[in-house]
């Protein structure tokens, strides 16, 4: 993996750094003046990878870093190797298998935790989708809840009535039956037959009324009946809720109880590094394990109840939607169990995070090459030793180890160590071209020595010495100038990175070279291009030697938002908008280039296009003017199509706007690629806009029909039968001899552009409004007669 | 002695004409050989046919060989027709015919042009390079006369270029002449200028006539004239409804009725063409 991209957020003032794209042949400078927060991107980067920070990194506004990168991913780098896809959602596993890229956002969630997760459009969404539903089904047990109340009540209120009802009702049946029986007595009984008849004529109605009632009962009893149904069934969707609803609250407690005793960790410690006592330091140790241990048990509490949640939640929605109790119980395990199933954005992004680059961090200058240090320092990693890690490198780049020294035979020794030297010295003299007085060549030299009795204790003990020399002077490193050791530390500490070539690595170096002189700083840059196959290197820096003019593409620019306001955020401009970057920040830039272009006459705002030598420029140029483009189009001529990325360059600094022309062959269309890529960053819709070539024409000679090419250009006659550009070349004329004759020829005779044959108009008709097509804004074409 | 020194003599010039007479026989040996070559260059009849329902060509060389050429092709669904007279006629117009075929061919198969004008404009290159012409005062003028068609039989159009010479077209007993420019294709007194194309849209059963000048050019009748180009449009004209056979018949019998006993002065070649949308 490589790092292409970063993104940072809330990191000291960086507030929002917006997608910044590192350059795509790995070596990155980051320019800008003093307190702009260069250094604040290598830092940020830096905890990026060790996923820590400190506290001056945290801004004012209580908000936590965010910094987000995106790797490439290389031929080797296999997803499917470095995650389960098993645990991902099926449906994105064709997305991750179609994947060259891959992004990891580390946040921090307080001053001390944070996590790393995939932050992939896909994953993410899926996510979102998930924890939108989450939230819903939320809001709805919510709302349920309460309307599940106020139906139960209403419920049993109904209830209630109805039994009030029915107890009337039966009353009733109660009393009319007891009249009945009356009637029926009276009418069995009775001797008056008047009696009789009324009572007959009761018993009939009283009978017709005792059968309404008892229907009116029956029914009153079965709306009872499902009056009990409904308020259990409201209770059990309540009881469900409140279930819910309690584990949701344990929840929140949980959360709350993690905090508090983060809170009570974080005091501790705070404490600790206060405490002078060591009886203090002990009993803060203890309460800080109790604390430790309690915080452990509530975060373990707390990932039950969370899961507890989520399978009651599915649960709840479920028994809502009027479902089963035990049936939703089922299904919802089933989900829950498919779903925790899945790898969390955090478990992915740290799976990966296996993967990214190794980033190392060069800030230590004082680790400079030792006069000497213990071979024991060496070989048992005492990283307090002096000067260990520059000594450590050493014998890194000379591809030593402990056995080398088992060599018994001191002369053997001697010998290795000498030609040792003389292979190191050699490789290091090609990086470092500085002369010591005219003509000698400083280098680098160690030897084996062994202490004597001046030093009992350590006498007889073997260590290594290190010699700068030059044919003058034998001297120790720290005899020499700081800047001689920087670059000798640095170039150690490179060579070494990049032979230990594990895992790919990006070195992030905070103002290389500044107590170098200029040309060692070129030499720095030399040293970076020698490396950068296997080692990402981004850097911040103000000097003019450290930047390549040619690849311009390679620079960030870092400014605060307001000129002159250190207190105002930092901007962090990629070389795709670069020309955003104010003059001060470019200003090293600015010291390669020399003076402003566009104060030159030669060179406008605007329209600039781009040709690939001389011989184009007079043609476009003189028949341009004939077109009616001039003032409106201006022609720069390249010195060779290899000399069109400098070109670009130089204008791109300085904010000028350009396009890139070139005629259709093989060698143009690679330095047409390679513009897309570094100039103009692969932004096809730019990039497509302003590089273009002439397609089906190899030279600029070959847009003439033939009778014009022997007419103006030519002025011969002769029978041609191959391209004109062809014709040129078989016959060794030279171009420029010719493209000069043309310009005067145009000149003598007033020649105008319809004196052209068609071939030729229609040739040029089309190349113009090509040309046209790359700037703006639009003028109206019209060919001058 | 004397007498067999006549003998001698005798028996030399019999060796000397005996010589002459193989020289003669070989000579038109190579000429008959040359011009076999000469025909293979040209289409085949049974090529022509398929691409040309209705055709004629009456090519009457003055000797054995030709510098009178005709050219058919065709090449993404465009048909490409050419009639080329060489300067000079005999062996010198024969080998002329011979390069002005190759490179018709061989420019129309690089398919590098815009149209019939752009073809003779590269064809005029390559006879100028071949014959290494530079416009110098002492060199040799030879060029070539010639007319080209490119017919679109779909959307009944033709593009039309001439080197001197023109293309007749007859519709309904009318004459359209498209004339050529007034250049060769070849080196002239004149810079070199870009030919002309023509574009003409075409009707079905127009007749196209493609020819030489050695029809209106030769001399005979009874006041041993010039045939001259009126008359020949007329002859054309007058036969145009005619199937190709008689065309062919009747041209033929006009020219030599024509030329009756007089000698003939130059190639003759005149192909007609009846066209048929696709």
């Amino acid at each position: 993996m490589k790092i292409s991209a970063f993104h940072i957020r809330n990191y000291r003032s960086i507030i929002d750094s917006g997608k910044c794209y590192l350059s795509p042949d790995n070596i990155t400078a980051l320019i800008g003046q003093n307190e702009s927060g260069k250094t604040s991107v290598l830092e940020a980067l830096r905890s990026f990878y060790e996923s820590r920070i400190t506290d001056d990194v945290l801004r004012s506004d209580q908000t936590f870093p965010e910094i987000t990168c995106t790797f490439l991913l290389e031929e080797n780098d296999r997803l499917d190797e470095m995650i389960d896809f098993s645990r991902l959602p099926a449906e994105l596993h064709d997305a991750f298998r179609q994947k060259t890229e891959i992004t990891l956002n580390r946040k921090w969630l307080n001053s001390r935790k944070n996590v790393i997760s995939v932050a992939e459009p896909e994953l993410l969404t899926h996510f979102e989708a998930l924890e939108k539903t989450v939230i819903e089904t939320d809001q709805l047990i919510a709302r349920s809840f309460l309307e599940l109340i106020k139906q139960t009540e209403n419920s049993a209120r109904d209830l209630h009535l109805l039994e009030t009802l029915v107890d009337s009702a039966r009353k009733e049946v109660n009393t009319r039956h007891n009249r009945l029986e009356d009637l029926k007595h009276i009418i069995s009984r009775s001797k008056r037959p008047d009696e009789r008849i009324t009572a007959e004529q009761e018993l009939e109605t009283t009978q017709q009324q005792q059968s309404d009632n008892e229907t009116n009962l029956k029914e009153k009893l079965i709306q009872i009946e499902h009056g009990k149904a409904k308020l259990k069934d409201l209770a059990e969707k309540l009881n469900t809720c409140k279930l819910y609803h309690e584990i949701s609250g344990r929840v929140k407690d949980l959360v709350e109880e993690a905090k508090v005793k983060a809170g009570l960790i974080h005091d501790a410690e705070h404490q600790y590094e206060l405490c002078s006592s060591e009886k203090e330091n002990r009993l803060i140790i203890k309460r800080l394990e109790q604390l430790r241990t309690s915080y452990n048990y509530v975060q373990e509490e707390l990932r039950n109840q969370t899961a507890n949640l989520s399978l009651r939640r599915k649960i709840t929605s479920r028994v809502l939607d009027g479902k089963d109790l035990k049936e939703s119980e089922i299904e919802a395990v089933k989900e829950y169990e498919q779903e925790s199933g899945l790898a969390s954005l955090e478990e992915m992004g740290q799976k990966l995070f296996n993967h990214v680059p190794l980033f190392e961090f060069f800030e230590d200058f004082s680790s400079l090459l030792p006069n000497k240090i213990d071979l024991e320092d060496l070989l048992n990693e005492n990283t307090h030793a002096e000067g260990y890690k520059a000594a450590r490198n050493f014998l890194c780049v000379a591809g030593l180890n402990a056995d080398f020294f088992r060599e018994k035979n001191h002369r053997i020794l001697k010998q290795k160590i000498e030609n040792l030297n003389s292979e190191i010295t050699i490789d290091f003299q090609d990086y470092w071209r500085q002369n010591v007085g005219k003509n000698d060549k400083i280098r680098i030299n160690f030897e084996l020595e062994h202490y004597d009795y001046t030093q009992p204790e350590k006498s007889g003990k073997p260590y290594l010495e290190f010699w700068i020399k030059d044919k003058q002077e034998r001297l120790y490193p720290k005899q020499r100038s700081r800047g001689v050791r920087w670059f000798l530390s640095f170039y150690l500490e490179l060579k070494a990175t990049a032979k230990e070539n594990t895992r790919n690595r990006v070195m992030l170096i905070d103002e290389p070279g500044l107590s170098l002189h200029a040309r060692a700083q070129e030499d720095v840059l030399k040293v970076f291009e020698d490396l950068r196959e296997n080692l990402q290197i981004i850097y911040c820096t103000h000097s003019p030697s450290l930047i390549d003019i040619q690849k311009l593409y390679r620079i960030i620019a870092v400014q605060r938002a307001k000129d002159n306001d250190e207190k105002s955020e930092t901007v962090v401009l990629d070389a795709r908008s670069l020309h955003e970057a104010s003059t001060d920040t470019l200003s090293p830039i600015y010291s390669l280039m020399g003076t402003r272009l566009n104060d030159k006459q030669f060179i406008f705002p605007k329209n600039n296009i781009i040709v690939e030598d001389n011989v184009t420029y007079y043609y476009l140029d003189s028949l341009s003017r004939l077109y009616g483009f001039e003032d409106y189009i201006h022609f720069i001529p390249a010195s060779g199509p290899e000399n069109i990325p400098m070109l670009a360059n130089i204008l791109f600094g300085w904010k000028i706007d350009f396009g890139v022309l070139t005629m259709d062959n093989p060698v143009n269309a690679q330095v047409l690629e390679f513009l897309r890529n570094t100039t103009f960053f692969r932004n096809d819709d730019a990039a497509n806009r302003k590089i273009r070539s002439y397609q089906g024409f190899t030279g600029i000679e070959d847009l003439f029909s033939t009778i014009d090419f022997k007419r103006f250009i030519l002025q011969q006659r002769i029978g041609i039968t191959v391209r004109n550009s062809e014709f040129i070349i078989s016959n060794g004329i030279s171009r420029l001899i010719l493209a000069t004759d043309f310009c005067s020829k145009l000149q003598k005779d007033g020649t105008v552009f319809k004196e052209f044959d068609d071939e030729t108009k229609k040739n040029f008709d089309k190349l113009f409004r090509l040309i046209k097509s790359m700037a703006e804004p639009e003028p109206v074409l019209q060919p001058s007669n | 002695m004397k007498g067999g020194k006549k003998q001698d003599h005798n028996r030399e010039e019999s060796r000397q004409y005996y010589d002459y007479l193989r020289q003669q026989r070989e000579i038109a040996e190579s000429l008959k050989y040359a011009s076999y070559i000469q025909q293979a260059m040209y289409p085949s009849e049974s090529f022509m046919g398929r691409l040309l329902p209705e055709y004629f060509i009456f090519h009457q060389p003055r000797e054995v060989v030709s510098g009178d050429f005709y050219y058919v092709s065709r090449h993404s669904e465009l048909l490409y027709l050419a009639v080329g007279d060489c300067t000079g006629h005999g062996v010198p117009g024969a080998f002329m015919s011979m390069l002005g075929i190759t490179f018709l061919n061989e420019i129309i198969a690089q398919g590098r042009f815009s149209g019939a004008a752009s073809i003779l404009n590269q064809m005029r290159e390559h006879v100028m390079k071949a014959l290494c012409q530079t416009g110098e005062d002492n060199e040799q003028k030879d060029g070539i006369d010639l007319a080209l068609c490119i017919l679109d039989a779909r959307k009944k159009t033709m593009d039309f270029a001439g080197a001197f010479n023109p293309v007749y077209v007859v519709r309904n007993q009318q004459l359209i002449e498209i004339e050529g420019d007034n250049m060769p294709v070849g080196i002239g007194a004149e810079e070199e200028m870009p030919f002309t194309g023509h574009s003409f849209d075409l009707e079905n059963q127009d007749m196209l006539y493609l020819f030489s000048d050695g029809f209106a050019d030769q001399f005979g009748g009874p006041d041993g004239k010039k045939f001259k180009y009126k008359a020949f449009r007329e002859l054309l004209v007058s036969g145009s409804h005619l199937c190709m056979p008689e065309q062919k018949q009747r041209i033929m019998t006009t020219f030599n009725t024509w030329k009756g006993n007089q000698r003939q002065l130059d190639d003759v070649l005149v192909c007609g063409f009846r066209f048929h949308p696709a």
